[in-house]
This record gives C-alpha cells, structure tokens and sequence, in this order.
C-alpha cells in the first residue's frame, strides 16, 4: 500500500505523463483533445480549485492520513496548472462522482428502475433484447415520454429521437402513454405541492408528440447516414437526451452473406452511438431481437454477435403469468430478474429480485476462480453436476428453475 | 433527413374496416394501414375468411371506415376460393346496394395472383413497386395486400439443414421489409395468415419461449405455435390468433332423463385473440363465420 503522499506523487506524475502524451499528440497534429474530448463532458475549468481541495481532503481524511503530508495548496496547484492545460484526462474519482451524478430516465416502474440502479442511464448505450410481442416497442415508447418530464417533477425536460425501422410506433399507443404520464405528473402536483403550483397547466398529451422526432427508416443504408447525421441533429437540438432505435437488427438479418462485414458495420455503428452517448450526454437505447441458439432450442439468450460493445443488456425472458414477464439485466454492475407486466399505460413490475439468480451469480464467481486458479470443490454450494451445467450454459438451467 | 412532425401525422392511423361493428371496436377500428398484421391459425378457423372479407370492406368508402381502395390478393394455398367469392360478392350487394350495383363489380377492384415460391412472391413484390406508384387512372389505388399463406412458401421449399435455414430467415426479413416499404410510402394495409405447428413440449415447461401475451395457443384442445418460428415473429407488427373449440352443451328440457342424451349439440366456439400488437392490449373477442361473412359476438349484451 503506498503512502498517501507517494500517492498523490503518482497521482500527479500520471497527469503530467497524460500531458506529454497531448502535447506530442498536438505537435503530430494527429488531432486536438477538445475534439477527442469535448467541452461539455470533462471541462476541468468549470470544476474549480476549492471543489477538487475539498475534495483531496476527504480523501485524505478518509484514509485517515495526516493531511500535512503533500500538502492540500502545492497538490491542487499542480492540478489546476493541469486543468488549464489537460482538457481530456479525467480522474477515476471524477468519474465516480460523475456517475453518481448523471440523470437518469425513469421507467415509470419503482422495481424496474431499482434494477437498472434508477432509470436508464444518460451517457451510455442500453440494449433491450427479448422476443417479438414482449413490450419492446412499448418500452421505448415509454421512454420517449418519460424523457420529457420537467423538472420540477424529478425528469430531465428533454426531448427523444425515435428511429423506427420496424414500423410499430403507433400515434394512438403514444398518445395513450403520454395520457397516463400527464395524469401521473397531475397527481404528483397535486399530492406534493398543495397549491403552490395549481396554476400550472397540465403538459397536453400533443406537446408529448411534439418533442418526439421521428425517423422512419425503410433500409440499412438509409439507417447507417441517419446515424451519421445525428451527430449534426442533436448537436441543433441540445435538449434531446434520448435516442431510441427500434430495432437495430431489422436491416441487418437479409442481405448480408458476408457476416464479417455485417459484424464490421454494426461495430462501426455501435462505436458512432457510444460516441454520440459520451459527447452530448444523451442516452442511447437499442432495442434488439433475440435468436435462439441453435444447440439449446429451449432457450433464448442475446444475440451476442451483434451489439457486443454495450454497457447494458436487458434481456427479456419469457413470462409466467398472464401479462406478466420475467426481465433480466446485464450490466457490469448487477444481474439481476424482475417480472414486469405491461398495462394499459405503463409498465409495473410485479416482484422484485429473484433469489435464484442471485444465488446463481454466486455460484457462477466461485466456478470462475476454481478454472483460473484450479484445485478442488469444497463445501456443499456446488455439486459437481452443477459445475459442469454451469460450464455448459447458464441461462437454461435459470430458467429451468424459475 | 427530417424528424417527421406527430402532430402533422393524423393522431389516429388509418383503419381498414372487417365489416363488423364488435370485431372493429375489438381491434382498435381494424386493420392498421402501415403496418403489417398476421392472422395465424389452424386450418378451418377462418383465415381465409377473414381475408376474403376485407377484400371487400376495403371498397368501402371513408366515410364507412373502409379504404376506398382496391386490394391485391396474392394466394399460395390453391385453389383460389371463387366460390366463397362470389358468395361474398353477393352478401356484399345486398347489404351496400347503392355503392355495388349491379353495374360496378366488386371483383373489378380484386386483383389476384398466385405465388408458388417464395422467391415468386419476392419478384412479385419487386414488380408491384411501379405498379403501385404510378396507378392506373380507370381503377382505385391498391391499399390493401392479403398474402393468404406465407407459411405455404416457407414451409416445403427448405430443407432443414443450416444452409437453408438461413436463406429462408434472410428471405424473412427481406420480405417483411418491402412489404414495410411499400406499406409504409403508399400507406397500405397488409394482411398476412400464417398456419401453426403443434407444440410438442409438455405442457408444464415453462422453458419454451413464449411469444407475446398469451402464455400459450390452444386450438382444438391441443397446443400450438405459429408456423415459420421466431426470426418471422420478429417480422410482422401484430399478431391476431384464430382459434376453435368445441364447446358441448347440453341443450335444457324439461323431459325425463332418457330425453337428455339426445339433446346434447357440439358447437362450434370461434376466438381471436391478439397475441402481440403495438396498439392493443391482450383480449379475446368470440366471432362466427356466416353466409354473408365473418362477425363479432357480443358474450356481454
């Protein structure tokens, strides 16, 4: 463990390394940082001298390290001369804060949004997979709406991009969303502020539609330019901070004997909407189909060729209840199952954690360690039937079990 | 590239009438123009049925909720069911006199065309581009297509080996996306009927996947699937699906015992459900199939 102060050292050697690094990068004028990384996401100007010292000094404490060792005033000048130059380096801590701080969309679902750790998150590319008919479209329907919640209710107030290559956005489906969620946002005004703000006009379900731009996309050349140029539309329309794609594979499932250059395209694709996600802030959601896999018919998982360079997968499994579904997530953070049911406005969830999952999480990581570092099953959580079903395939024995 | 306005959009799509007043409220107005709809169903449960009906109600003028339009019917189960048509034809005279007289045949507005492969049906709906743009002066555009069955394409022209599976899942979704095209620049309602499989996993396994609202398809007393499987699932925008029971009632008297066994009728029970929809929730509405066509029943009034 390094001491603090040596910490602090490295700390600051490692920026001035990352500032060499940009210089020769400026000198080769291969290309400048501010448009590697652009001024709204890290400007290290705007967070200011006091703030990082502040913030220094928690850290110390926290450590529980004498604070005179590399002294608070010599460290936070040596960063903020680095501030004025390094545009593009930014702090694991930065980054911490920064995510603990990002908005989110809400769902509309206390459990679903519990799960995806408060909504859909801005700045990063979301992928929803499952079966035809099981609330994709109705998701992210869902979504264009609730992105467009004001404020003053806990929303972002933004606007969404809705491309649809697949023909199932419906006005009137739309329209009834949007219904539920001004009557929702009415309920919320008149159970929170009593009267403070009874002058306020309730959102009209058309100024939904509005703030919705939709793109109807009939083929995949037509889909790749759409995607190139909403680098220029968002960049016109700074307050649109979500863009749903419905679906992303449509296009891509005829036509392509050369599954390389698919594979190429769809990287090339998904790379271009993480960019777009990281630089203007939005949240990026694809909506994707699922195939079965060819050896274990039973089951349906992700179709992992296509999208694999995403944050978040949410997969849909199916339902065991009338109306209900059984969601799982995949994230770097969580996996956890939820049911959700689909009503006439909006989505509820109907459970919230499955423990099996859970429990086979835990199994999973301890399967992982025995075939990095070998050696014997001990204790009785592992037969050694489950091993090697866990070894074979995870997500047909989890569904065997629910 | 614009966003198009939704305001600018007419906020309700348009609706192809079935000719019903239950089985129209039920689907939310009727067939959606723009979008692609698929009546699956075992054989003898009223696809056909379905179809031939709205080849007609789509001659129907606005005002009466049809399309005003002409309908191509391209057909791969053979025959071609003239006789069921023109038995149409007739119910269709009687209840709209004026619009069918005797001088304006709804026939006249009924383009057919067989298709025996998929690869036929693929031309066909390549050649039918110039066709549909630029129509013909002397008739009404076309703005309803029926393909009556998919299923017959897909299911005797591939074998089941890797390679032929995957040109039939390409052709899919090379398929569906013209019929999207056309559908979505001319603002034509398609109509696809699909046939169905049976389902040979027990009936407890919660393992199979499950496609839309209904946890499963019984028809007949048995289990089925839509044909042609998942990767076609993906292709259409809604799922109706048509099933059959035979319901056993014992017709009420008021004779002695021994009368009782005489009495008992088997009737025929008809359901659509809506398996998947973007527009509509999961519901199920009884309809019969009469002379004069396809209607609702209302089990509430």
């Amino acid at each position: 463990m390094l001491a603090d102060g040596r910490f602090s050292d490295v700390h600051d050697k490692f920026l001035w390394f990352l500032l060499d690094f940009r210089q020769q990068n400026r000198s080769a004028s291969l290309s400048s940082p501010t448009s590697l990384f652009p001024k709204p996401y890290v400007n290290w100007k705007d967070r200011g001298g006091p703030r990082s010292k502040s913030r220094n000094w928690v850290w110390r404490r926290s450590r529980g390290l004498p604070p005179g060792v590399g002294t608070d005033g010599s460290r936070s000048e040596s960063t903020s001369t680095s501030h004025t130059i390094v545009k593009g380096a930014q702090s694991a801590w930065d980054m911490l804060q920064e995510e603990e701080t990002l908005v989110r969309i809400t769902t509309s679902s206390l459990d679903f949004d519990n799960i995806l750790g408060g909504g859909i998150i801005c700045k990063e590319a979301t992928e929803i997979g499952g079966v035809s008919g099981i609330g994709k479209t109705q998701l992210g329907i869902q979504l264009a709406v609730n992105v467009q919640i004001p404020f003053d209710y806990g929303g972002l107030g933004g606007k969404a991009i809705y491309i649809d290559t697949e023909g199932s956005f419906m006005v009137e489906r739309a329209l009834q969303i949007a219904e539920a969620c001004g009557d929702d946002m009415a309920e919320y005004s008149r159970l929170y502020r009593k009267g403070s703000h009874s002058h306020e006009v309730k959102i009209q379900p058309k100024d939904f539609l509005e703030n919705i731009f939709y793109f109807r996309v009939c083929s995949y050349t037509e889909r790749i330019a759409l995607i190139n140029y909403l680098d220029k539309f968002i960049g016109d329309h700074k307050d649109v901070k979500v863009v749903i794609i419905d679906s992303i594979t449509f296009h891509f499932r005829q036509d392509f004997d050369d599954m390389a250059l698919r594979t190429r395209l769809l990287g090339g694709m998904a790379l271009k909407l993480m960019k777009l996600a990281k630089r203007f802030g939005v949240a990026v959601v694809v909506l994707n189909q699922v195939t079965t896999k060819k050896l274990q018919a039973k089951d349906l998982l992700k179709d992992k060729s296509s999208f694999k360079s995403d944050n978040n997968w949410v997969t849909v499994l199916n339902g065991t209840q009338e109306g209900a579904y059984q969601w799982i997530i995949y994230s770097p953070k969580k996996m956890k199952c939820v049911l959700v049911e689909f009503t006439m406005y909006r989505l509820i969830c109907k459970e919230a954690v499955e423990e099996n999952i859970l429990h086979r999480v835990s199994q999973k990581s301890i399967v992982q360690q025995l075939v990095m570092t070998g050696g014997h099953i001990q204790g009785d959580i592992l037969a050694p039937v489950d091993v090697i079903s866990l070894l074979i395939d995870d997500a047909h024995t989890v569904d065997a079990r629910h | 590239m614009r966003p198009e306005n939704l305001l600018l959009r007419p906020t309700h799509t348009q609706y192809c009438t079935l000719g019903c007043p239950i089985l129209d409220a039920f689907l939310g107005g009727g067939i959606p123009c723009n979008s692609i709809t698929e009546l699956v169903a075992e054989s003898g449960c009223g696809k056909t049925q379905l179809s031939l009906q709205l080849l007609f109600t789509a001659q129907l003028p606005l005002h009466l909720n049809g399309l005003s339009a002409s309908s191509l019917y391209l057909y791969s189960e053979f025959p071609f069911p003239s006789r069921r048509l023109d038995q149409l034809v007739e119910s269709f005279r009687s209840s709209h006199p004026i619009l069918f007289a005797s001088s304006r045949d709804p026939r006249d507005y009924i383009f057919t065309r067989n298709c025996q492969t998929a690869e036929d049906l693929l031309d066909v709906l390549l050649l039918l581009e110039s066709r549909l743009s630029k129509p013909k002066e002397t008739r009404l555009d076309i703005k309803l297509i029926v393909i009556d069955s998919i299923a017959a394409l897909f299911r005797s022209d591939f074998d089941n080996n890797p390679s032929d599976l995957k040109r039939r899942s390409s052709l899919f979704f090379k398929i569906s996306s013209i019929l999207k095209s056309h559908a979505r620049r001319l603002g034509i309602a398609i109509v696809l009927t699909n046939q169905v499989v049976d389902s040979m996993e027990d009936n407890h396994g919660s393992s199979s996947v499950r496609v839309g609202n209904l946890e499963s398809l019984y028809t007949s007393g048995r289990r089925v699937l839509p044909a042609l499987g998942l990767s076609w699932a993906n292709c259409v925008n809604s799922r109706l699906f048509l099933s059959r029971h035979e319901v056993i009632e014992g017709v009420e008297n008021d004779f002695n015992d021994s009368d009782y066994n005489g009495f008992i009728s088997r009737q025929k029970k008809r359901e659509i459900h809506v398996v998947f929809a973007p527009h509509l929730p999961h519901s199920s509405c009884e309809f019969v199939i009469r002379r004069n066509g396809v209607f609702g029943v209302n089990n509430y009034l």
